[in-house]
């Protein structure tokens, strides 16, 4: 009783409340929700005014001559989202897989070598060879240029996942319960599947979630591996459009149909629908997300 | 129980042997955790290690048809001739300023974001708060790149459209030369903009862990907020902003590629303000008119400074807190 009141009495004065809400506020209407407003505004403005007055949130003359101009070219869109979604899917799968499978014995006490193939992947932090040796491994020694493996494979290890899942591994599952599965005659690859990667779901889904960011996200696999627009995935797709416009290129059948292609509204238009499921998903993953970084910095 | 006795033998038993009887003895009995590690193992042989091998392209005049021991010997060359251009001052003073400065704003206005929304007498409208601020770290540099060209587009653009233009201000040429100067602001702005919801939920999440009874003992001994802020909060929180700081340290001869690359729409007007090491050599490597020499050796560069700055970061997170520490 004491405590609960003592808690209310601590707290800022009214006036510092209102004053501290009302920057929050400010600030976010200004940063975070008016630029979305002006993209999916201008998307939705006729081309013409935009030419005329620039991009802005509400359009004076309504349109959806960007959208069925994207549309019309819907085919690379497709398909770009389908290199996006393949290579996010194979590649969370893949890497969480491994870094769980290599972080889990380098967190088992009794595995003699332990500590000598933890140092294998924590020297990876001080010793690196940069960039440059690295693109010639992936060009020249492995041959991947302009395949779609190469959107995958060099993100799938991320050393500081294994330290994270090391951890979870160590102090979230109990000795005894490996033990007591070994004695009912268990195999080390069974105990891992069904108990040990169960009792770690919450920090094997944090570190898929930000697998998942990081593919979806990516544009620097594609702009250094990937030659032609085949292999573009929606982000390396996004930027093409930003730079030459090569995606707006004109062929007979729009310029039947959009003798003046709307550029402007266009790029706004793909924008939206590049950002669109990350967005709809977003209140989903931030809950999970705030879940899992809270949990790893309690668990340091 | 007689189950368990036989376990305890068997590990006695394992520590008789020795040397390479008992490596091999390991391996057979632990063969499936070892076998779980494979696929890991070769992937860090392939992705690190072998590009640490590929380091010594820095002193070939390296041609990829022939290789890298087809490649003829030049010794220090390479070295020589990038630290006589004058874009090495340019990169190392662009990258490590940059830095520097990001680390000092992230950290403050992160914890000032966590403190206020810690603050905040509805903890429900300070969840409402994060959520927002955590939206512009879920977007590509791409699409980041996008927004902010709507509104620095020359002729179309939000600020020279509908802010200056009726201010009666000139229309700034953005993305060029003339407008250099703006750049280290804009780039500190979006950086700030992408990464303080991020930082603001890292160091919110330290606060959590400030046992309330500090702040009870406080108010009975007659200290106001800021005082319980100043001399509560902030001395229980720098266990996570010290660690916070080392890491950022660690890394500051690294810079976000998206950040320099896509945010000044791959300008090369303005390098002179935005370029840093990492733009640089992926101009030197896959540019239209790239260099193999100048990119290996950018590379070189980073690669063993940031190696020594990681190794000395890394020395001073295990005096403050040996957990955090990797080695």
């Amino acid at each position: 009783m004491r405590q609960r009141k003592l808690g209310e009495i601590n707290q800022i004065s009214r006036t510092s409340n209102v004053l501290l809400n009302i920057m929050f506020i400010v600030v976010i209407a200004l940063f975070f929700i008016y630029p979305f407003f002006i993209i999916i505004g201008s998307s939705f403005t006729a081309n013409k005014t935009i030419v005329l007055e620039g991009y802005n949130m509400i359009p004076k003359e309504i349109s959806t001559e960007a959208y069925r101009y994207v549309f019309m070219k819907s085919g690379k869109i497709i398909h770009a989202y389908l290199v996006t979604i393949m290579t996010t899917a194979v590649g969370t799968l893949l890497g969480v897989s491994m870094m769980a499978m290599y972080a889990y014995p380098i967190s088992r006490p009794d595995l003699k070598y332990r500590r000598a193939f933890s140092l294998f992947a924590y020297i990876t932090f001080i010793f690196s060879g940069g960039l440059v040796p690295w693109f010639f491994v992936y060009t020249k020694v492995l041959g991947l240029t302009n395949t779609y493996w190469v959107l995958i494979m060099p993100y799938l290890v991320n050393v500081w996942y294994i330290v994270i899942l090391r951890t979870f591994f160590a102090t979230g599952i109990p000795q005894e319960v490996i033990e007591s599965a070994k004695i009912d005659g268990a195999g080390e690859f069974r105990i891992f599947v069904s108990i040990v990667a169960h009792l770690a779901i919450p920090g094997l889904a944090t570190v898929a979630l930000f697998t998942t960011l990081l593919y979806w996200n990516d544009f620097q696999l594609p702009l250094y591996f990937s030659r032609e627009m085949e292999k573009y995935n929606i982000q390396r797709l996004l930027q093409s459009i930003m730079e030459n416009m090569e995606f707006m290129a004109q062929d007979t059948r729009s310029v039947r149909l959009f003798p003046n292609p709307p550029v402007y509204a266009a790029r706004m238009a793909m924008c939206v629908l590049g950002t669109g499921p990350m967005l709809i998903a977003y209140p989903f993953f931030q809950k999970y997300f705030v879940k899992g970084l809270t949990m790893g910095a309690v668990k340091g | 129980m007689r189950n368990k006795a036989s376990t305890v033998q068997v590990l006695d038993i394992s520590q008789k042997y020795t040397g390479f009887k008992g490596f091999l003895h390991e391996m057979s009995k632990n063969k499936v955790l070892y076998l779980m590690m494979l696929p890991t193992i070769i992937f860090l042989i392939i992705n690190n290690y072998l590009p640490m091998l590929g380091l010594s392209m820095t002193f070939v005049r390296f041609n990829p048809a022939k290789g890298l021991l087809g490649s003829p010997w030049v010794g220090l060359e390479n070295l020589k001739f990038f630290f006589n251009t004058n874009d090495f001052f340019t990169i190392t003073r662009n990258t490590v300023c940059y830095n520097v400065v990001f680390i000092v704003l992230d950290i403050s206005v992160a914890a000032f974001c966590a403190i206020a929304i810690n603050e905040l007498r509805n903890k429900r409208t300070g969840r409402v708060y994060q959520a927002f601020l955590l939206i512009s770290f879920f977007l590509s540099w791409v699409v980041i790149n996008y927004i902010f060209f709507a509104f620095m587009s020359v002729d179309r653009g939000f600020i020279n459209n509908s802010i200056l233009a009726p201010l009666g201000i000139e229309p700034v040429r953005w993305y060029s030369k003339e407008a250099g100067p703006y750049w280290p602001f804009i780039l500190v702005f979006a950086q700030l903009w992408r990464y303080t919801g991020y930082n603001t939920i890292l160091l919110y999440s330290g606060l959590m862990g400030i046992d309330k009874q500090y702040y009870e003992a406080a108010l009975i001994d007659g200290a106001s907020k800021w005082k319980q802020i100043r001399y509560v909060t902030l001395p229980l929180l720098s266990p996570v902003i010290i660690a916070m700081f080392l890491m950022l340290i660690g890394r500051v001869f690294y810079a976000d590629f998206g950040l320099h690359y896509q945010v000044t729409n791959n300008s090369v007007a303005i390098l002179n303000w935005t370029d840093v090491l990492d733009t640089y050599v992926y101009r030197a490597l896959r540019g239209s008119n790239s260099n193999l020499s100048l990119a290996a050796a950018a590379g070189f560069y980073q690669a063993v400074v940031g190696m020594i700055i990681v190794y000395v970061a890394n020395r001073v997170i295990r005096r403050f807190d040996p957990e955090k520490s990797l080695f």
